[in-house]
């Protein structure tokens, strides 16, 4: 009897064990750039945290990364570009050589070799688009907001002899993926343009068409989640039941409610609604809410 | 037989003369403008071999989680607590100072006191999380600064705006460095430091305590002044644009992704599963300003650092040591090592019987004492090198016996030095004196 209840209970841990260790083959620790998970269909941004199973596949952009840690405890970097599949990284979970052997690996291998290329540091830095003089050019937005709306006015402080300008919009690697010249002091940047579509979250950099050194700061400007967008969606479809979408007062109300949630670019931008619809009607609020949001 | 013994303990105790007195030297510092191998291997010890290179394979911890602030405004900051505390994790540290340093409340050397909207949201942010640790500091106030004791009488802490809401831990952490942008070097940690007749408790104790209470017990139980840190390992990621250097491995430690981790962007974009924070131990500080950010600031060298000794780059931020020692603590994995009077009783004994079996050899062998020696000295120093490691690898028990290793190295040339010089000196000045002794006139008997 006591055999028996050994054997069922040491199955039972066996399989408890297989379960825990079939649960999934790796989780992403970590990881940057722009990295995909196929898990069945189609391809899908990668997730920190996912979980990859037998089958499944990632993709590893340009200068990208993945930390993976295999269902053993055992982590495995992902550094090279293009398609891996589970099983290739599975072959490369490392498998624990012993000490002696690290030790005598350690012995005899020279840490000290000469490099070929003695010449690949250089003593010099290198300047990008990044502003040299930031904050020469006042944009009037939050340096960091999310949005609510599809547009985003940007406006800025203008000076004699600066113009015209040229908006830059970059992505997180501060890669440009939209750039637009004009001799104007505001820009309506439309979220919905196709080249923002993978953007979650973008910069803004205005600077002087003839002398780029005389540039803004840059400005975050973030899509809201889907989970909070409905909430504000409510929010607003509330007023504007109420007030009327069209009206100035309306347009007041909805910058109010913005600036309430925290959303002073789409403020920002109701103000200026309400300001065409009613010019000088409300330049006072709009100049109090800038101030207070230390936006002016 | 006795002047034997007698004689070893004689050149022993030369030996130990001479190391105190080498050690005086360095410390006088005369000799540092000729001594750039020393300089280079100060900061050496031979257990970081075992750290970096020998040791099995650390698991990773996915317990503690690393979140990157960058160079995040206040408001930027709370934003983020705001999105974490969302998906429930059991604490959350703040690897960051929100005050003024030096009390400089100016718009020019503080212009984030002036940012009221900004500490307004990081303020509420804490106090809705409800579960966040702030980072304090110890100091010592100019008056114990002075008195050159390792007391601190002082404490600093965030603005006031975020005490409130909010536990603290002191975030400093043994090195060698005189001011925060000074070279790191981090292999331990105060568990809690007396100051003013109150215990004050290190940021990662605090946050292990958070998680689970009982695993504190067994640290302060060691009661240990001060704990060597058991490093796991380190996040780093690097950003290589070169399409030539993309192969390369370029990692400053061999453990780069030990603990998970979400970049700046990633925290707002939301872009991880809600299961890598609930429950866990969320640590937000500086990890450069994106991932592959190859930035210093606040960055340790620690034992996992591919190259052992003289100049490299520093890997790890001070958020990833925190991680480790949390991790270290959760897992009560720490690492022992000998007392101080273990040390030079163990050099004592090797260093005693080398000069026994070194005039020994002298004594029966005077053509082979030389190479016989130096045979004797090379694989002691090289078995006890390995010992160190193995014993490292097996126990976690890190045992220091450089004092033993110096104390082999000088027993062959000391014995000479003694039987040929100082004995012979002795020997002369025995014979002098009895030579300079007045002749006893011996006159014949009559």
């Amino acid at each position: 009897m006591k055999l028996l209840r050994l054997v069922v209970l040491t199955t039972m841990i066996a399989s408890g064990g297989v379960a825990v260790a079939q649960d999934y083959a790796f989780k992403v620790l970590a990881h940057r750039g722009s990295n995909e998970i196929k898990s069945g269909g189609a391809w899908e941004p990668l997730k920190t945290g996912a979980t990859l199973q037998e089958g499944d596949e990632v993709k590893l952009g340009a200068n990208s990364y993945i930390g993976l840690v295999h269902s053993t405890g055992k982590p495995v970097e992902v550094k090279t570009e293009g398609v891996h599949t589970v099983k290739e990284l599975q072959s490369k979970v490392p498998t624990g050589s012993s000490v002696l052997h690290k030790y005598t690996d350690f012995i005899l291998s020279s840490h000290d070799e000469g490099a070929a290329n003695r010449l690949t540091a250089t003593g010099a830095v290198t300047r990008t688009s990044s502003p040299a003089a930031p904050g020469t050019i006042k944009v009037f937005l939050p340096e960091n907001t999310s949005v609510f709306s599809n547009n985003v006015l940007i406006r800025w402080e203008v000076k004699e002899n600066e113009g015209p300008y040229e908006v830059n919009v970059l992505n997180f690697f501060e890669e440009v993926v939209k750039k637009v010249e004009t001799a104007e002091g505001s820009y309506l940047l439309d979220l919905t343009d196709p080249k923002f579509a993978n953007e979650q979250q973008i910069m803004v950099v205005v600077n002087s068409k003839a002398n780029n050194k005389v540039a803004s700061g840059k400005y975050y400007i973030k899509k809201m989640q889907p989970a909070e967008y409905d909430k504000i969606a409510s929010l607003v479809r509330g007023i504007s039941s109420e007030a009327g979408e069209e009206g100035a007062i309306g347009k007041v109300l909805m910058a109010a409610c913005f600036e309430q949630n925290g959303l002073l670019a789409d403020a920002i931008l109701a103000y200026e609604q309400a300001k065409k619809l009613e010019p000088g009607a409300f330049d006072e609020t709009y100049e109090e809410f800038m101030l207070r949001n230390k936006i002016k | 037989m006795k002047k034997f013994w007698l004689n070893c303990l004689l050149a022993t105790a030369t030996v130990f003369a001479l190391m105190w007195a080498l050690s005086k030297l360095t410390k006088l510092e005369m000799f540092d403008a000729f001594d750039p191998i020393g300089q280079a291997l100060s900061d050496f010890e031979l257990t970081d071999y075992a750290f970096s290179r020998l040791r099995e394979d650390p698991k990773v911890d996915d317990r503690i989680v690393l979140v990157n602030i960058g160079y995040l405004s206040r408001a930027g900051i709370a934003e983020q607590i705001r999105i974490i505390s969302k998906y429930k994790p059991k604490v959350i540290g703040i690897d960051s100072f929100f005050y003024c340093e030096g009390g400089l409340r100016d718009s020019i050397n503080c212009p984030a006191a002036f940012d009221e909207l900004g500490n307004m949201m990081l303020s509420n942010a804490i106090q809705e999380a409800g579960n966040v640790v702030l980072v304090s500091k110890v100091h010592q106030t100019r008056k114990a600064y002075e008195s050159g004791a390792n007391v601190y009488d002082s404490m600093a802490y965030s603005d006031g705006i975020f005490q409130e809401y909010a536990d603290f831990g002191f975030a400093n952490l043994a090195t060698e460095a005189t001011y925060q942008e000074d070279v790191k070097i981090c292999r331990s940690f105060f568990p809690s430091v007396d100051v003013n007749g109150k215990r004050e408790l290190a940021f990662s104790v605090k946050l292990a305590m958070h998680f689970d209470s009982t695993s504190v017990d067994k640290l302060f139980k060691r009661d240990k002044e001060e704990e060597l840190v058991n490093f796991r390992g380190n996040v780093e990621m690097q950003d290589v644009k070169s399409k030539i250097e993309r192969g390369k491995d370029l990692a400053t430690t061999q453990y780069p992704v030990m603990f998970p981790a979400l970049d700046v962007h990633q925290v707002f974009a939301e872009d991880f599963e809600p299961d890598l924070i609930r429950d866990k131990i969320v640590v937000m500080g500086f990890l450069g300003s994106r991932f592959g950010d190859p930035a210093w600031n606040d960055k340790f060298f620690t034992p996992l650092n591919r190259k052992v000794a003289g100049r490299a780059n520093p890997d790890m931020f001070g958020v990833v040591v925190h991680a480790n020692i949390v991790s270290m603590i959760l897992n009560g994995d720490y690492i022992d090592e000998l007392e101080e009077w273990h040390k030079y009783l163990i050099a004592f004994i090797f260093c005693y019987f080398n000069i026994a079996l070194f005039f020994y050899i002298n004594a029966k062998y005077p053509v082979w004492f030389d190479s016989v020696s130096l045979v004797l000295q090379v694989v002691q120093i090289v078995l006890l090198m390995g010992l160190t490691i193995w014993v490292f690898y097996k126990s976690a028990f890190k045992l220091d016996l450089t004092i033993t290793l110096a104390a082999i190295a000088l027993s062959g040339p000391t014995m000479e030095f003694y039987d040929n010089v100082l004995y012979s000196l002795v020997r002369i000045w025995k014979n002098r004196r009895l030579t300079n002794q007045p002749e006893e006139v011996l006159t014949p008997d009559k």
